[in-house]
């Protein structure tokens, strides 16, 4: 009797629920929020995996580029299509003629979130030297600063080791972000890393919940004031599944999406209300090789290899057009990008470098490691396997997780390491050094290098660049080409592509405008809404 | 030979019962089907080579057509080809996985069941704890820390299933063991591995292998939901989960790439335990009679 | 009673005893490099000798699992090797999310699959018993990963009429600020009359409510039917039906009460199979719950994280068995005093 009731009651709340879940349903195509008058421009941004990792921006080397951009600034901005630094925390600077000494002079009445302190040459130095001393993220870049002077509040002065590009350094998109050192210093070392933020940027941090949003509200007290269009809050989600993040942009629920996969951004393609805008990058894929095993420690095989790749079919078919061919180990766009320094696809060359090399119609096998998940990287592999079967060469393909794959490219022992491995690469700063020193550079313990290339010669011009680079940019350009000609010749790495960076935008959506120098970011406080 | 009759008499209805279920013969002649295709696969795919390595980029993605009963995948391979081939590999992972968890839990289930005392208790506490992982979870946790691959798949499976086959067999065994033949071969002093080899073993196996049979449908779902979070075949094997799991980027333009390979892993799953759920109802007096 | 209930708590406590051997035996003994899981990302040789040092990794197995076993305990479960954070702190910030998607999962299949379960006893070989057999033989045969596609395919992509995923839109939900109380968006909005965050969340919650169904549903509609046929030639069944009293009331009124154990345990069977079935399900519709947790975990190869989920899913399961086992012996006194 009693249970009988119970299930009675049961019953009620599903219909209940399923009434309600009716009505809801009419109405969802309406939405309810729109009836209010006093709804803040929201601008919502779809990430694919969690804007931030490390909230410390002297810890932060990933993704936290796109939130941290938006929260913190920088002296000076980079723009790399003109070739030229915009001034931002810094109004002006100027460099000694023997390139080891840059002044830097502050812009004045810059406040700091929340507790309103005006951001003086103390906490440039603050934030610098917390950087190099936590080591964390990308502190190397700091490598070349011998030390750092504070003449006055509004004056900063970088002396150097070498004269190295100091200006890319500090225009760098990790690691160069400045925070109020006394709200740090007040509330410890560890409070930035425990999800705060103490920037100077247009937007601060209003609330954060893992795995979905992170919300950002504009900072009353910004410099640059909000005369004009702009957004009140910025919202960062989390859609790992690139067909949600495609239909949320469908459905006008977020404006901007960067990294959807390219048979997403061509299914968007002429949909109502978005636009989908392509833009450079200094993202490639590379397939380093293990130099130090057979067959591909001989370097005619790699040679063969590099001409086997199917590069037009993996850019056409894989990518749908959304990259184009490396040229050289530097992405075209940053300076000393090397043209004309590529292998073509050529069956015929390949198969009698394999003779020459003393093996006639192939007759081994490679193993290739990917990141799993990566779509477009796996069918790049599959393209590879099919191509490669035409020379005679058994390709076998793996996904592995990142952090797996790099581990075994890092083991030890040669023999067991894989015998390709592809990833993405992109530099964290404005500088092909970056490029080349992580990849190339001979290392004792393997952290990057994972060709485990090695060449002195290399290793000696690439130095040199580095130490020129600050005083004469045209020299240094020329060695950079010098050495990718050297590597290019020795084929340590399979030189893939050069991804476009495509956004899916909101047509509503103005202002935005990519920087490569800024992967992904979108500087929500130039862009506003217009229309819809 | 009145024995043997009854026997056979019992199988006859058995069989009829087994007949009368409509269900059940149309899900045993869906597994015929399936096992037919799995071994005629080379002759009956169109396109053989499209199961592993060849691509053919310019046709991608072509929707379901005479040429292509499934359509095309982004490399341009034949669907129809993929999923036929992808039955092998379903089948062959279903037979090593439950194999496997016999070979595990036979032997336990029968200790458990001839030792009796501590020996059955401790074991059987061990099966508790087995048992007290979804299946599908103890199986993510070790695929996920011996790395992806269709081997580990199916070690994986093998050692989450295990404990109910052992259950089994230990309730058989401790019947088995009061049996007059069994007393009478261990008074005269033949080896205990010897009882349970010759004449336990024997007596115990006809309702694991029906379990074992009703089990498959869950066990390919099983290997199937793995492959679908990427801990199983690697590309560019044709195994259902991964090509559902591939085609989940492509599936509100190209809808054909995720509903055929997912259609195939449920008539699969479906006809399995279709004829598990027959079997059941004929060895279940309670249900039959009602 | 008292007999019976210290008996299965204790048989619980053992089981869960053995669940963290297992954890700790694929863990720290399956991987060839624990110490390097455990500490992730690109470790240098000096954390992983300090990873080794701390985990114990240098003493004997029987000293390792103490040690882990202390740690488990003091919550100390680890750092995500993806998120940073402890593994704990991470699985508490993604429950309730999941548990609000599997509560409302098995409400729906026990909506469905009790009358379904009836209808299949009652006619029992006619067409409406094969029709419910094939549905709930189909429920649990079924991909769940395909059927959530196919139910976003339909409802989102052809009819427009619901939501392709997530758990709230953002706009509504900026503009409407929810109080956290219990961590459910249905709850707390209910709670708080924060009516338009209510139905939003609510059109958000009916495809990844109905995918997380077939599952309970195939078991709750097999359940209900096989334990009606077996009280349907017991007297107190019998007896009613010759008085004259209606079928439908005698079904509902007597013979459910019967059913009412047998239900309750596939109640529990079924949650923590859910718990492992959001694995496959969270993702597909970004539902920022513990599946998905564990599902990018897997990705990302987060083995602290992967083995926190593990853990609390296993001991969920444990648990709930063992309520389930303590509501039956108080519900039926026949179990008790066979204990």
């Amino acid at each position: 009797m009693k249970h009988a009731h119970r299930w009675g009651v049961l019953a009620l709340v599903a219909v209940l629920a399923a009434a309600l879940a009716v009505g809801a349903a009419g109405c969802a195509g309406k939405g309810p929020a729109k009836e209010k008058p006093e709804q803040p421009q929201v601008a919502v941004y779809i990430s694919n995996e969690d804007p931030v990792v490390y909230w410390d921006p002297a810890d932060a080397c990933s993704n936290e580029v796109i939130v941290h951009n938006e929260i913190y600034e920088t002296l000076i901005r980079y723009d790399p299509v003109a070739d030229k630094f915009e001034p931002v925390l810094a109004t002006d600077y100027s460099r000694s003629p023997d390139g080891l000494e840059w002044t830097f002079h502050l812009r004045k009445g810059v406040k700091f979130h929340n507790t309103g302190n005006e951001m003086t040459s103390e906490d440039v130095k603050f934030s610098v030297e917390r950087a190099v001393q936590r080591g964390m993220g990308v502190s190397y870049i700091w490598d070349p600063v011998e030390e750092i002077l504070t003449p006055d509040p509004y004056t900063v002065v970088f002396k150097l080791k070498y004269p190295a590009a100091l200006d890319v350094v500090v225009a760098s998109s990790y690691g160069a972000h400045i925070v109020d050192a006394k709200a740090v210093r007040e509330h410890g070392e560890d409070w930035l890393s425990q999800g705060h933020e103490a920037g100077t940027g247009p937007y601060m941090l209003e609330s954060w919940e893992k795995g979905g949003d992170y919300v950002f509200t504009k900072f009353p007290d910004y410099w640059r004031g909000w005369e004009g269009k702009h957004f009140d809050k910025i919202v960062f989600k989390t859609v790992p599944d690139a067909a949600t993040a495609r239909q949320m942009m469908e459905a006008g629920q977020a404006d901007i999406a960067p990294n959807l996969t390219p048979e997403q951004i061509e299914g968007l393609r002429g949909k109502p209300g978005v636009a989908i805008t392509e833009a450079p990058s200094w993202k490639t894929l590379v397939g380093p090789m293990n130099t130090k095993k057979k067959p591909l420690n001989n370097k005619l095989v790699r040679q063969a290899i590099s001409y086997a790749v199917p590069y037009e079919e993996i850019v056409n078919t894989a990518l749908q057009g959304h990259a184009i061919q490396s040229s050289g180990v530097i992405p075209k766009g940053l300076w000393g990008h090397a043209e004309n320094l590529y292998y073509t696809t050529d069956l015929e060359k390949a198969k009698e470098l394999l003779s020459k090399a003393g093996y006639p119609g192939g007759g081994f096998k490679l193993v290739l490691t990917y990141p799993s998940g990566a779509d477009d990287v796996r069918r790049a592999a599959e393209l590879m396997k099919a191509s490669f079967a035409r020379i005679g060469v058994d390709l076998e393909i793996r996904a592995m997780n990142w952090e797996q794959q790099w581990d075994l490219a890092k083991n030890p022992d040669p023999q067991k390491r894989q015998d390709i491995l592809l990833y993405h690469w992109w530099p964290a700063y404005a500088d092909p050094y970056d490029n080349l020193v992580n990849m190339f550079h001979t290392e004792e313990d393997i952290l990057f290098n994972l060709a485990y290339y090695s060449n002195p010669r290399v290793d000696e011009l690439m130095n040199k660049a580095r130490e020129t680079a600050g005083v004469d940019r045209a020299r240094a350009i020329e060695l950079y080409r010098q050495v990718q000609e050297i590597i290019m010749d020795d084929a340590p790495q399979l030189c893939l592509y050069d991804r476009k960076s495509v956004f899916a935008l909101r047509t509503s959506l103005k202002g935005f405008r990519p920087n490569p120098a800024y992967q992904d970011v979108a500087f929500f406080y130039n862009c506003y809404r217009e229309g819809e | 030979m009145t024995e043997e009759a009854a026997r056979r008499a019992g199988l006859g209805y058995a069989w009829y019962l087994f007949r009368r279920n409509r269900l059940t013969l149309a899900g045993s002649a869906v597994v015929v089907l399936l096992v037919l295709v799995a071994l005629a696969a080379p002759w009956l795919a169109p396109y053989p080579g499209d199961a592993t390595a060849d691509v053919h980029p310019e046709r991608a993605l072509l929707p379901p057509s005479r040429e292509h009963l499934f359509g095309t995948d982004e490399l341009g391979r034949d669907l129809f080809t993929r999923v036929l081939f992808g039955s092998r590999i379903s089948l062959t992972v279903g037979v090593i996985a439950i194999g496997l968890a016999l070979l595990i839990g036979v032997p336990i289930g029968l200790a458990a069941g001839f030792f009796g005392g501590t020996v059955d208790e401790v074991l059987m506490r061990v099966c508790d704890v087995f048992m007290s992982f979804p299946p599908l979870l103890l199986s993510v946790a070790i695929c996920a820390m011996l790395g992806p691959s269709l081997t580990n798949v199916m070690i994986s499976i093998g050692v989450a299933w295990w404990p109910w086959y052992s259950r089994l067999i230990r309730s058989q065994a401790l019947s088995v063991r009061e049996r007059g033949f069994v007393e009478a071969a261990r008074a005269a002093g033949v080896k205990p591995w010897v009882v349970i080899w010759r004449h336990i073993l024997p007596n115990t196996m006809a309702p694991v292998v029906v379990q074992a049979s009703m089990d498959f449908g869950s066990v390919i779902l099983t290997a199937a939901s793995l492959g679908f979070l990427g801990m199983g075949a690697q590309p560019p094997t044709p195994e259902w989960g991964l090509l559902v799991s591939i085609g989940r980027t492509f599936f509100l333009d190209q809808w054909w790439y995720v509903t055929f390979p997912g259609l195939a892993i449920f008539m699969a799953v479906l006809a399995f335990n279709l004829v598990g759920d027959g079997i059941r109802e004929i060895s279940d007096p309670r249900t039959r009679e009602a | 009673m008292r007999a019976y209930i210290v008996r299965r708590l204790l048989l619980g406590v053992v089981v869960l005893f053995g669940v963290t051997l297992v954890t700790f035996f694929i863990a720290r003994v399956i991987p060839s490099d624990p110490a390097a899981r455990w500490v992730g990302g690109h470790p240098t040789a000096e954390q992983i000798a300090r990873a080794r040092v701390e985990l114990g990794l240098d003493k004997p197995l029987h000293i390792q699992y103490l040690r882990y076993m202390g740690d488990l305990l003091r919550g100390n479960w680890g750092t995500s090797i993806r998120t940073h954070h402890p593994v704990l702190a991470d699985i508490r910030a993604f429950l309730p999310a999941s548990l609000e998607l599997i509560l409302s999962g098995i409400l729906i299949a026990a909506v469905l699959g009790v009358p379904l379960g009836i209808l299949s006893a009652t006619r029992k070989d006619a067409l409406p018993d094969h029709g419910a057999r094939l549905v709930s033989i189909g429920a649990v045969s079924i991909p769940t990963f395909w059927l959530a596609m196919l139910l976003q395919l339909l409802f989102f992509g052809y009819l427009g009429l619901l939501p392709l995923g997530g758990r709230v839109d953002t706009v509504v939900r900026l503009t409407y600020p929810l109080q956290r109380i219990t961590g459910s968006y249905l709850v707390d909005s209910l709670l708080t009359g924060n009516w338009p965050v209510f139905t939003n969340a609510l059109t958000h919650m009916v495809l990844p409510a109905l995918t997380m169904a077939a599952y309970p549903l195939g078991l709750i509609t097999r359940m209900t039917r096989s334990s009606l046929l077996e009280v349907m030639g017991e007297e107190y069944i019998v007896v009613p039906r010759a008085y004259g009293i209606p079928r439908s009331v005698v079904y509902y009124r007597y013979a459910l009460k019967n059913a009412l154990g047998p239900t309750i345990t596939v109640l529990g069977l079924t949650f923590a199979y859910s718990l492992a079935e959001t694995f496959l399900v969270e993702s597909v519709f970004n539902w920022p719950g513990l599946g998905q947790y564990a599902s990018q975990s897997i990705l990302s190869a987060d083995y602290p994280a992967i083995m926190g989920v593990t853990l609390v899913v296993a001991c969920t399961y444990v648990i709930v068995n063992l309520v389930v086992d303590l509501i039956l012996a108080w519900l039926d006194p026949r179990i008790r005093l066979e204990g």
